[in-house]
């Protein structure tokens, strides 16, 4: 190569050629592949320093001018040739190289290849990329070395022998055999203290160095200048784990450069120094300051890193193990000579020594990589183990002491200083959960960030884990080997989890046991060659807190990486260890934390053994609220949930035959706390909660209610089965049925009669309920309370069972009341009075019941009913003790079989059909208090209606009732009557001997004949006029439903084992009747006088007696029994006979009194036409015969009646009503009437006065004793000749006499002729009242026929319009003709 | 000579909600007191596992964005320490088998080996595979575990009585543990029978 340099235009020598091109031709050889060397460069004088200028100048000046740009190409261009040629120089020697590579490869499988060989000369060639720069070409070199060496082994292995091929490489490694000897030594020689580990350690790596750097050196256990590798391998003088190491070491270093992250071992050191962080080891100097860097580093070549460092750290330690093994072993072979090879246990001392040099040198390149990859392009959160109030984790870090004296004093001291107060940071809502957050949004996000802290983190758990197992070897444990296991849901019986040296053994119980005997030997540090992990194991304080430090990095960076399900495992990690050591503040909070995260994904587990810790914290802080409500409720629940899903495995797996005895496998972890609960319940001051659900299954109603005989009361057994590990004693069990019926909700509450003890596994509690109200009811409230405990179970009534919770499947419960127990009934009052109030009737029979007290309540239970309770009365005995307002009676001493009898008046305010009552009746016997309640509904509607009509005659009035149904029930009417009352007396006809039918459709009518009683005195105020009728009833349907209900009793109680269901049937039965009569079988059953009972085999009894359960005693179910009975006694009464009743029987009937009032009528006019001597011939039925166009004098006789007006007489001057006073001037007045005559006019012709005006006189004075001008006397009475002429043929109707009232005061009235048209006619009703007229004639008719004796006719059509011509007619002549 | 082998510590089976499905434990040997014992604790095994599914999902979005690892095996998810590795394997319905791998599980005297290759020809593969194992698992040597485990979880969805969204429902959180005893059995074989090199379980 050749440097141009000089002006261009030397002219030294003769020759046309340049300076530049002669140097061409001189360097750059004459064959055509020459490369071209020279370049040419001018440089000015300026551009030369004056002390390099040559002293002789000419003065000649150049002439050649160039530009700064063309000055610039030049340098360009020579730099580019320098690189180009060293390229081609480099190209040259790699494709060298690479033959020889391919040689050497190909030559693999003659004999005698020597992979060592083959190694050097691949690795130089990757050593010439990195030197180039081409770090990734000279990685991918180190990458298939790798592997070759993977095959090379690989083939050895295959080959049997390590000599065969490839050349051999060592079996072990000295410096790992020398250091394996001394630490056996140590051991063996009993010198377990830790001064002589520093002794060990300096002979780990020979002689070589001063402690010091002995010290330093190990830190960083992968490095490729540790050894003279190359030289070692070159001299196949190496081992496997060497090489290894080497390669992994070359990897790691040729990454870091890829990562920009290349650093000297000095920083490395500081790094690796700092890194330990919190740990007060005291030795840590300050990182000496960074090294400014502009370039950041590339996160995920330092991931990579980690990565790989992760994958050797296993492999290497198993090389390392096999190695050590070696070595001892070979040394073993060469002391003992031959054969004795075999020691199949493993010499204790030696395992120990191994695996401690195996976690020691593990725990070294984990720390190693760790300080290469820490970057300040990572943001690892603050830690929460130190206060991060601006402070950073490292301003913990006491001051730098020399290496020489680990201060544990310092330690102590910097512990207690970092006692971390709680911070925001460790509760759920504070920092953690949202650092990923802030972490994503950082600016710091880079591509490969969370992997890196991901990796780091790994790297972090690795050395945690490798401190924990040595750890644990000092019986150190991080606490999980003492963590209670609950509810372990195995299949695999065989996992009998033996953790024989850590179980149940507490830390101190450890320590004292390694203090003699095997124990000490695997106690020892002998081996561990990290500084480090040697501290850590020197104490348990600095154990743990190392052990802390690292799961807290762990921690940060899995934060950072947003690896939240490594967070939680942290994080329960440090819970954990934080229990074990006792700090249950700290504990609880981070438990609290990480629960619900493993709850809710179901690592049920781990929830529960944390809970069991979570509970033990709370418990030690005297967190007794949270302890009980948060901790023990949860833990319970969790406890009996994973219970709850063994049984049901069991339940799946029953056929299997497995034992059922195993129960709570774990149960001691968990006992206790329900105890726990219980008691600290009562110190607080809220009852806790708790559902039932949590803690039971299988929950169900034991059968039906079981009544006791003799009481009126009944027991329901509910059976659970607890989940739970621990029996206790509920104070009070009870449990709600509420019926579903419409009407209010009715609810009953059942109870313990004392505390119960609930055992695990299925229990079975009486609940009593003093409280009977037939019906059919479900269960929606079950509560059990056990102190200050409450745990209850609530349904929705009516919601379909919750077939995953296994309870209550069956809710209902039927209560029945029993034939002897209280009951209750109401009746409609049997003798009605329509114009009183109407009163019930309520009888309490108190059955088999001896009572001492009793209380009776009644209320309405219909809108509108008014209950007179004033009124009410009680009949006969025995007679109410006192009587509370608001309708309660209390009775004293009652024995049994007595009934009381109450009368309740009462009011409704709208027609109603039916009135219901609530009774409550609350009683005592030497047995108990008893509630029985009880709904009762009576129709108060009337059975029938009845019409009148009343027909006025002179001296007598007709009344026809008109008796109708009600209802679509015939009835029977038995009897009737009309009573009298001080002014009427009725008459009637001859009774009927049978009780008369009547339908529906066909009403029974009555006639009463009323006449006014003789001797009457005029009616004064207080005489009663009012009629009463009453008739004797009775409805078909009440009939056959009585039949039915007397039937039925008697044979129910008749039939053994069904006696206490009778009021059930009778109640069952009597419903179904009632829905299934029809009209038909009504009209059927009065007409026939028998009832057919076909119609109710249709019901399906069973159902209907269903929720009898089994009631007492017997295999068949109650109901289905009931049910059996009865269809027995259908078939056997397929029709009941109605009796007969006669009219004897009408008393014990209902009856019901209908006030009928006799209408006041002023007067009574009868109008009567007579003939005045008998005329025309009279018919042989009695007819007169008249003919057309007769005269006929007719005499119309007027008469007129006071005697119907009943109206009270009250004096003028009294202040009654008007038409009182109306009416007393009638009686007092004349009264004027005008009668007319009229009839239609192609009928009669009338003369006569047709029209008239006639005076009643006043009627004298009543108090006069005889009435005077009651009735028409002759002289009062009218008679008035008429004249009438039939106008055609045919039964004739009489004229029509209408009588009216002519106004006083009216104008017309007194004229005479006016009274008929002006206002007279208007109506029958005037001024003074009613009056009515009786026409005599009304209906009666006479004959009216042509007045002809003979016709002859033609029989041509010659007459009138071609009718018959009337040729001679003949009149009859019958009376006189009166000409008008 | 006597040299530890890796074996099967712990078999795990997560479910698409990430909840347990199931957790077979095996013993390992334990060189100081010449016996089986499991490593760690059962609820330090669920931890294990439960931190091995933040692998799984960063590995799952990986492979989706990179379009690779459809095979579902995600090879070495975490070195617990110089002794366990978790591996893992991902199906396509989400379900998930991991296989924590104890490094020094077993160990086997090479004396009975030797005793072994009288009586069976198969001894020398045995000591050859026990011989590669030296340079530590590969990727490929937990592919017939997978395998097997999925052979056996196939088995056990097609049991008619298995319902599968009771074990991990498909809107909701956790789920039960599979109780078949069945399934339970084969994981047990898979665990014991497995050594390194092993083709076919």
């Amino acid at each position: 190569m050749a440097k141009a340099s000089s002006s261009a235009a030397v002219r030294w020598r003769a020759g046309s050629s340049t300076l530049l091109e002669k140097m061409r031709s001189d360097f750059n050889g004459s064959s055509k592949s020459a490369v071209d060397r020279v370049r040419q460069v001018r440089i000015g004088i300026n551009d030369v320093p004056y002390d390099l200028l040559p002293r002789v100048v000419p003065a000649v000046p150049t002439g050649y001018h160039e530009t700064e740009q063309d000055s610039d190409i030049a340098w360009a261009d020579l730099i580019g040739k320098f690189k180009e040629l060293i390229l081609l120089s480099f190209d040259t020697r790699v494709r060298q190289y690479e033959e020889d590579i391919k040689e050497k490869d190909n030559q693999r499988g003659l004999p005698g290849w020597n992979f060592c060989t083959f190694f050097i000369l691949k690795e130089g060639l990757a050593r010439g990329f990195e030197s180039v720069g081409l770090v990734e070409d000279a990685l991918v070199g180190y990458d298939e070395l790798s592997v070759g060496l993977d095959a090379i082994i690989q083939e050895q292995a295959i080959a049997g022998s390590a000599e065969a091929h490839g050349g051999a490489l060592l079996e072990y490694t000295e410096e790992l055999k020398t250091l394996a000897q001394k630490a056996v030594d140590q051991i063996t020689r009993g010198k377990m203290d830790f001064e002589d580990d520093e002794e060990a350690v300096d002979l780990q790596s020979g002689e070589r160095a001063p402690a010091g750097v002995v010290d330093n050196f190990d830190a960083i256990p992968i490095s490729s200048t540790k050894k003279p590798y190359r030289e070692l391998i070159l001299a196949n003088n190496v081992s496997l784990f060497d090489f290894r190491c080497y390669i992994f070491a070359r990897q790691i270093s040729l990454l870091l450069r890829l990562g920009n992250a290349w650093s000297t071992r000095e920083e490395l050191l500081a790094k690796l120094k700092e890194q330990q962080g919190l740990v007060p080891r005291g030795v840590a100097p300050r990182a000496p300051p960074q090294k400014p860097t502009d370039e950041s580093e590339n996160l995920s070549q330092l991931a990579e890193i980690c990565r790989r460092a992760l994958e050797f750290v296993p492999a290497v330690s198993t090389l390392l193990n096999r190695d050590i093994m070696a070595a001892m072993s070979s040394k073993k072979k060469s002391g003992d000579g031959k054969g004795k090879v075999q020691q199949t246990p493993l010499d204790p001392v030696l395992s120990e020594v191994i695996e401690n040099i195996v976690a020691s040198f593990a725990f070294s390149v984990a720390q190693q990589i760790l300080a290469q990859t820490s970057t300040k392009a990572l943001p690892i959160p603050p830690s929460t183990l130190a206060p991060h109030d601006g402070q950073e984790p490292k301003a913990s870090i006491p001051e730098p002491k020399t290496m020489m004296h680990p201060a544990r004093t310092t330690s102590l001291h910097s512990r207690a200083s970092q006692r971390p107060p709680p911070s925001p940071g460790i509760f759920p809502s504070g920092r953690r959960s949202s650092s990923p957050d802030v972490v994503a949004s950082s600016p710091y996000l880079k591509s490969g960030l969370e992997e890196l802290a991901a990796r780091r983190a790994e790297l972090y758990t690795l050395s945690r884990n490798i401190l924990e197992e040595s750890g644990k070897k000092r019986g150190w444990t991080d606490g999980w080997a003492s963590v209670p296991v609950v509810g372990e849901s195995d299949v695999n019986d065989m996992e009998d989890v033996s953790l024989d040296e850590d179980e149940g053994v507490d830390m101190e119980e450890a320590e004292s046991d390694m203090n003699h005997g095997a124990a000490a030997v695997q106690a020892s540090a002998a081996g561990v060659g990290n500084e480090l992990l040697r501290t850590a194991l020197d104490n348990k304080d600095d154990f743990y807190r190392l052990y802390e430090t690292l799961t807290d990095k762990a921690l940060r960076h899995y934060t950072v990486a947003s690896f939240s399900n490594s967070v939680e495992a942290n994080i329960a990690d440090l819970a954990v260890l934080k229990f074990h050591l006792g700090d249950y503040a700290e504990a609880a909070s981070y438990f609290y934390e990480t629960i619900p995260f493993f709850a809710e994904r179901g690592w049920s587990l781990l929830e529960l053994s944390m809970l069991v810790m979570y509970a033990r914290c709370l418990k030690e802080l005297r967190k007794l609220d949270d302890y009980v409500n948060k901790a023990l409720r949860q833990l319970l629940s969790k406890a009996a949930a994973a219970e709850r899903d063994r049984l049901e495995r069991k339940s799946l797996l029953r056929f299997g035959a497995r034992d059922e005895s195993t129960q709570f496998p774990e149960a001691s972890a968990i006992s206790g706390f329900l105890e726990d609960m219980l008691t600290i319940s009562t110190s607080l001051e809220k009852e806790v909660r708790v559902s039932l659900a949590g803690f039971f299954c299988d929950v169900e109603i034991g059968g039906a209610p079981a009544y006791e005989d003799g009481q009126d009361s009944f027991t329901l057994s509910l059976k659970l089965r607890s989940l739970l590990v621990d029996e206790f004693e509920a104070q009070s069990i009870s449990l709600r049925i509420v019926s579903p019926a419409v009407g209010g909700v009715k609810e009953i509450w059942l109870q313990t009669t004392g505390p119960a003890l609930i055992k695990p596994g299925r229990n079975k509690v009486q609940l009593q309920g003093t409280f009977i109200m037939v019906g059919d009811y479900e269960v929606d409230q079950i509560r059990l309370s056990s102190h200050n405990v409450l745990m209850h179970f609530e349904r929705e009534v009516g919601q379909v069972a919750d077939k995953s919770l296994n309870i209550l499947t069956n809710p209902r419960v039927m209560l029945y009341q029993r034939a002897d127990s209280l009951d209750v009934r109401l009746l409609a009052a049997k003798d009605v009075r329509l114009d009183k109030n109407n009163a019930l009737e309520l009888e309490v029979l108190t059955g088999w019941n001896t009572i001492t007290t009793c209380e009776v309540k009644i209320r309405s239970a219909t809108g509108g009913l008014r209950l007179l309770m004033a009124e009410a009365a009680v009949l006969g005995e025995p007679q109410p003790k006192k009587r509370l307002d608001g309708g309660s009676f209390v009775f004293g001493d009652i024995s049994a079989e007595r009934t009381i009898r109450i009368r309740l008046p009462f009011t409704v305010e709208q027609d109603v059909l039916n009135v219901a009552v609530k009774v409550e009746v609350t009683y005592s016997t030497d047995r108990g208090t008893f509630t029985f309640f009880k709904t009762l509904s009576v129709p108060i509607s009337l059975a029938l209606g009845v019409n009148v009509q009343d027909v006025f005659k002179h001296d007598a009035l007709f009344s026809r009732f008109t008796v109708s149904t009600a209802s679509a029930s015939p009835l029977r009417l038995f009897k009737s009557e009309l009573q009298g009352s001080e002014v009427f007396e009725s008459h009637f006809g001859v009774p009927p001997s049978e009780p008369i039918l009547v339908f529906p459709k066909q009403p029974a009518s009555l006639m009463y004949k009323i006449t006014r009683k003789p001797r009457g005195a005029p009616p004064g105020p207080k005489t009663k006029k009012t009629m009463y009728l009453k008739l004797w009833y009775s409805v078909v349907q009440n009939e056959i439903e009585e039949l039915f209900e007397q039937t039925l009793r008697r044979d129910v109680e008749a039939t053994t084992g069904l006696r206490a269901y009778s009021k059930l049937v009778v109640a069952k039965v009597l419903a179904g009747v009632q829905s299934g009569l029809s009209t038909y079988e009504l009209e059927k059953a009065a007409l026939l006088g028998e009832m057919s009972t076909v119609f109710l085999g249709d019901i399906r009894w069973e159902a209907q007696f269903s929720g009898l359960g089994l009631g007492l005693g017997g295999s068949a179910s109650e109901a289905a029994k009931l049910a059996g009975w009865f269809a027995e006694w259908l078939r056997k009464n397929p029709v009941l006979v109605l009796p007969r009743p006669g009219n004897d029987t009408a008393e014990q009937r209902s009856s019901i009194l209908i006030p009928v009032d006799i209408p006041p009528i002023t007067i009574v006019h009868t109008a009567d036409m007579r003939f005045q001597e008998p005329l025309g011939s009279i018919t042989a039925a009695g007819d007169r015969v008249f003919c057309i166009n007769q005269v006929l004098p007719v005499t119309l006789h007027l008469r007129w009646t006071r005697i119907w007006d009943t109206t009270v007489a009250v004096p003028a001057s009294s202040k009654g009503a008007t038409t009182t006073a109306a009416t007393t001037t009638a009686r007092s007045e004349d009264l004027e009437f005008s009668y007319e005559l009229t009839a239609p006019s192609d009928t009669w012709l009338l003369g006569g006065r047709r029209k008239g005006h006639f005076v009643i006189p006043a009627m004298e004075d009543p108090e006069g004793g005889e009435v005077v001008g009651a009735s028409s006397t002759p002289d009062t009475e009218a008679d008035i000749p008429l004249l009438l002429i039939p106008l055609r043929e045919g039964w004739l109707p009489f004229p029509s006499v209408d009588i009216r009232e002519v106004r006083s005061g009216n104008g017309d009235a007194k004229g005479g002729s006016g009274g008929g048209e002006g206002g007279g006619e208007a109506t029958a009703v005037g001024q003074h009242g009613h009056c009515e007229t009786d026409t005599r004639n009304l209906g009666e008719t006479v004959l009216v026929v042509a007045d002809r004796a003979k016709v002859t006719l033609s029989l041509d059509a010659s007459g009138l319009g071609g009718g018959p011509l009337v040729l001679e007619s003949e009149r009859a002549g019958l009376g006189v003709r009166v000409v008008v | 000579m006597a040299t530890a082998i890796p074996s099967i510590a712990c078999l795990g089976v997560i479910g698409r909600n990430n909840n347990p499905l199931h957790i077979s434990i095996f013993p390992s040997y334990d060189s100081s007191t010449n016996s089986f014992a499991p490593v760690r604790t059962p609820l330090q095994f669920s931890l294990l596992l439960s931190s091995t599914l933040d692998v799984f999902e960063l590995r799952a979005r990986h492979n989706a964005a990179s379009g690779v690892g459809l095979s579902g095996d995600f090879g070495l998810l975490h070195a617990v320490d110089e002794r366990l590795a978790a591996y893992g394997f991902e199906t396509n319905t989400g379900a998930k088998f991991v296989v924590v791998v104890d490094m020094r599980g077993r160990r086997i005297d090479h004396g009975a080996a030797a005793l072994a290759a009288e009586s069976g020809g198969s001894s020398r593969e045995r000591e050859k595979r026990l011989n590669a194992a030296a340079v530590g698992l590969r990727e490929g040597e937990m592919k017939p575990v997978f395998k097997a485990i999925q052979t056996a979880y196939i088995k056990l969805l097609q049991n008619p009585f298995f319902d599968p969204d009771e074990h991990s429902p498909p809107a909701g959180r956790g789920g039960k543990k599979i109780t078949g005893k069945k399934f339970a059995d084969d994981m047990r074989r898979i665990g014991e029978n497995w050594t390194p090199g092993v083709t076919n379980l």
